[in-house]
Parts: C-alpha cells; structure tokens; sequence
C-alpha cells in the first residue's frame, strides 16, 4: 500500500493541482482519492490499468469539488487567490539550469501566466489538457478516465487548445 | 474564413500535435502548410504552447502525505469496525418499520373489509347459531318407506337438542292442505317462529317455538287429518341421533308425542304408538282376528316422569322444534 501511494502520488498531485489550482484544496483531493481507491480495492478489476483507475477517481473527484465550489460562488476568490498561488508555486519552483535572476524571473513569469491561462479554462477542458499535454496520456486513456467518448475528447482538446492559445496570446505568448 | 473552417483547421492542428491524423488529414495539413502563412504561424503558437505546458514545473505531494493516508485508513477502518453494528441494527428497524408498514397497509383495509363482510353476514350466521341451538332440522324421504327422516346438523349443539319432530302428511290437496296449515299458524300467531320452505313436491313449515303454542296449532290441525291419506311421525332422539318414526298417526297421538318432555319416553311411547297402530291396521284388515280394539290414546301419556329420568329446566322444556310437511301425492 505504501509503495502504491508513493509511487503514484506526485503525478497524481500534479495533475489534480493543475486542474484545481490550489494546492491545499490539491493535497486534500489527493489524500482522499488515495483512501477511496485503497478502501475500494478489493472492486478493482484489473480492466484498465491501476493509474488509469487511480486518476479517474482523483479527476472525476477534482471536476466535482470544482463544479460544487463554482456552485458557491468561490470561484472568482479561488481565481484571484489562484493566481498568487501560481506565482508563488513558480516562485518555490527554482529552474536549476538558469542562474540569470532576470531569466529566472522571465521564467517564473511564463509560468505564472501559463497557469493563470489554464486555470480560466472551463474545468472539463482544463482537465483534457492536463491529462494530455501535462501528462503525456493518449486519447484512450483520457476517454476512460472521463468517461466519455474518444470523439469527444477529440474535439474537446482541439477546443480547449485554441481557447488556451487565445488567452495566451492576449498577454502576449 | 468560416466558423467551421476554423474548427477542422484548429482539429487538425491539434490532431497532428498528437500524431492522430489521418492519411487524407495529413495531405490536408501539408497543403495548408505549404499555402497558409497564418496556419504555418498557428501550428507555430501550439507547439509553443505545448512546450510551455511540457515545461510547466512539476509539483510534488507534500511531505507526509503518505502517512495521512495511512492515518486517514485506519480511521476509517476503525470506524468502520465500530460503525456498521449500528448501521446494522439501523437498517434491520429500517427494514422491520418498512414490512410494518406495508403490513398495516395491506392489513388495515382488509381487517375494515372483514368488519363489513362480517357486519352484512352477522343476521344470517346468528339465524344460523339459533338454529343450531334450538335443533335443526333437515328432512328427507328415506327411499325404502318414503317416511320422513328427521336429522339434526352436525354442529356441536346438536347434541343439546331437547325436542325435534316431523309431522309428515300426504294428501292429494296439498294446495288445500298447506292452506289450511297456514291459516292456523296465522290464526295463532305463529308467523315469526315459522319458516316454511316449497319444494316442487312438498311444503315444510319450520316451526321452532314453545312447546305450548305448537301443542295448540297440532291441536287445531286436528281437521287436517280427514283431507290427507296418510300421516306419520318422526322423533329425532338425540343420544341414538336415529329418528323414531310412527306411521298412520292420528291427532290425539300426535298431541300426546308433542306433550311429553322427556326424549327417551317419548321415544318408548312413539314405538307404543306405532305398534298400536300396526295392530289396528292388520284389525281393519282382518276383524276376526282382534278381539278388542286398541285404545287410541296411549294408557300412560306421561311415562317418563316415572322413570326417575332428571327433569329438564323450563326454559329447555320450552322450546321445540317441529316440522310439518305436506306431500302432494
């Protein structure tokens, strides 16, 4: 059980911050897709790969918790706080190969407006981007953990991409 | 440029990130490409852009969250091991309140339903009852004699009965006979104790009251007896349950069988009757050969007080059941 969670947990992690934005609300959703899927193991049936399981609960729990604290209004405060956050992850980030500060503060820049792009992303689209660009998973993969069509993913990553490359180029990347 | 330009445009940028295009879809992106100076840009801004999310910083799991999954486990666990008992016997009163309920759903309108029913069948249960207790009285004609059989019901009371009789006549003016009958059940009052019953062939008239008033329509039937060809008899005796029958009876006997309260002597002076009877009718055959003729009236019409038989209440000696049935010859 111990290898599992520590195998699994900094992908898992980064992929449900990334979709949420805020690394408590990360840390929490996290811990409780581990229990839930350790509780639950004994339902496991080896169709689909244990990552792939492992990240449809955490996903499926993210986009809920997203959708509920879209529901109560916290959005706009979490977007706001967000964008602290995603300054202050860049910031906590050094990039070992720069030691440039101006380039090191170009980079956290980037950074900062990348993922202040992402996070105005609708979450479902948030979430196909995350899955493929950020974590390298194929259409199938992604088709299992949302429990959609490969179709749909599709045309959703194609959406989500241009959305994406629309906000960036606003703040000029 | 249309909306849908810009979407297969934008698919197939997208696709091609992701190596998923078709073979005619890559000719396609090739073309434009070689012609489109702003898709060559656009292809230009997703690969930069997925460079920038490749290089979006990896965030690790905060230390120890391990061990708060571990923490988090065995919290569960123990609260499940203490948990589910409860749940357990909450899902059982769940369960028990549910099937109560559905019970006294299902059985209160049936429990009202039977309260009607037994509201609109009580009269006729009761006529039942009273009946039973006061001895019933099916009749039938025995097939060897065509004399009537006199049987109690099979209930539990039969036992009880204290007096029960047929007085069978058979004439040939059954519609004279029966109207005779009922005047004089009319005349004296007997219409409420009187249940009388027409079959094709004959007429029965239940009569289940003191043994007074039926001592007094007998009486007044006296003058039935010269309309009908035959009359005959039947005692039911409780204890044998077997009918004690006297053919060719006449009025006088009759009265003298209804009078005595005592079941056994009437039945030893309903056998008295019938071989005085059967006397008289081989004397009316053969004259010469009786050298007396037979009083009709039995010589001692109380017999069964001397017996040392127990006497029965008054309220027992009271009431009796007789039949008197008129057949159409």
């Amino acid at each position: 059980m111990g290898r599992l969670i520590v195998k699994y947990q900094d992908r898992l992690y980064n992929a449900i911050l990334k979709i949420c934005g805020n690394p408590d609300d990360a840390a929490e959703l996290t811990q409780e897709t581990f229990v839930k899927v350790l509780e639950n193991i004994n339902t496991f049936r080896e169709q689909s790969g244990f990552y792939t399981w492992l990240f449809r609960v955490g996903v499926n729990l993210t986009l809920n918790f997203c959708s509920r604290r879209l529901r109560l209004g916290m959005r706009s405060l979490d977007v706001a706080a967000g964008e602290q956050e995603s300054s202050s992850m860049a910031a906590n980030l050094p990039d070992k190969r720069q030691t440039d500060p101006v380039t090191t503060a170009e980079n956290r820049e980037l950074v900062r407006h990348v993922l202040a792009a992402l996070e105005k992303l609708d979450d479902h689209q948030r979430a196909v981007v995350v899955l493929r660009d950020i974590e390298g998973m194929s259409y199938e993969q992604i088709a299992e953990i949302l429990q959609i069509e490969l179709g749909t993913v599709k045309s959703r990553l194609s959406r989500a991409r241009t959305a994406l490359r629309e906000l960036l180029q606003t703040v000029g990347i | 440029m249309s909306e849908k330009e810009h979407l297969e445009k934008d698919e197939l940028l997208s696709g091609y990130m992701d190596d998923q295009l078709t073979p005619r879809q890559l000719t396609e992106l090739k073309r434009l490409l070689a012609n489109d100076l702003q898709f060559r840009q656009e292809l230009e801004a997703v690969e930069h852009q997925r460079r920038l999310l490749q290089s979006l910083p990896v965030e690790t799991a905060p230390a120890g969250m391990a061990e708060e999954i571990r923490s988090a486990l065995e919290r569960r666990f123990i609260l499940a091991d203490s948990a589910p008992r409860f749940d357990t016997v909450g899902k059982w009163r769940l369960h028990l309140r549910r099937l109560a309920a559905v019970a006294a759903m299902i059985l209160l309108p049936l429990l009202a339903l039977g309260v009607v029913v037994y509201m609109i069948l009580q009269p006729t249960t009761a006529e039942r009852k009273s009946s039973m207790s006061s001895g019933s009285v099916a009749v039938s004609q025995d097939s060897q004699s065509g004399a009537p059989v006199a049987t109690t019901g099979t209930g539990a009371n039969s036992s009880a009965l204290l007096f029960s009789a047929v007085l069978q006549f058979q004439t040939s003016q059954p519609i004279a006979a029966n109207d005779f009958i009922e005047k004089k059940i009319h005349t004296l009052g007997l219409m409420n104790f009187t249940k009388p019953q027409r079959q094709s062939d004959r007429t029965s008239y239940k009569i289940v009251c003191s043994r007074q008033y039926v001592e007094g329509l007998v009486g007044e039937l006296e003058g039935l007896w010269p309309r009908c060809e035959k009359a005959s008899y039947a005692l039911l005796d409780a204890s044998t349950k077997q009918p004690v029958r006297v053919e060719a009876i006449g009025p006088q006997q009759a009265l003298a069988m209804i009078r005595l309260t005592d079941i056994s002597a009437a039945a030893k002076l309903a056998q008295n009757i019938s071989e005085q009877n059967a006397q008289k009718a081989i004397a009316k055959a053969n004259p010469t050969d009786v050298a007396q003729p037979l009083p009709e009236k039995p010589s001692k019409p109380i017999l069964a007080w001397d017996e040392g038989t127990q006497k029965l209440s008054a309220d027992q000696q009271d009431t009796i059941c007789l039949v008197i049935e008129v057949l159409g010859l």
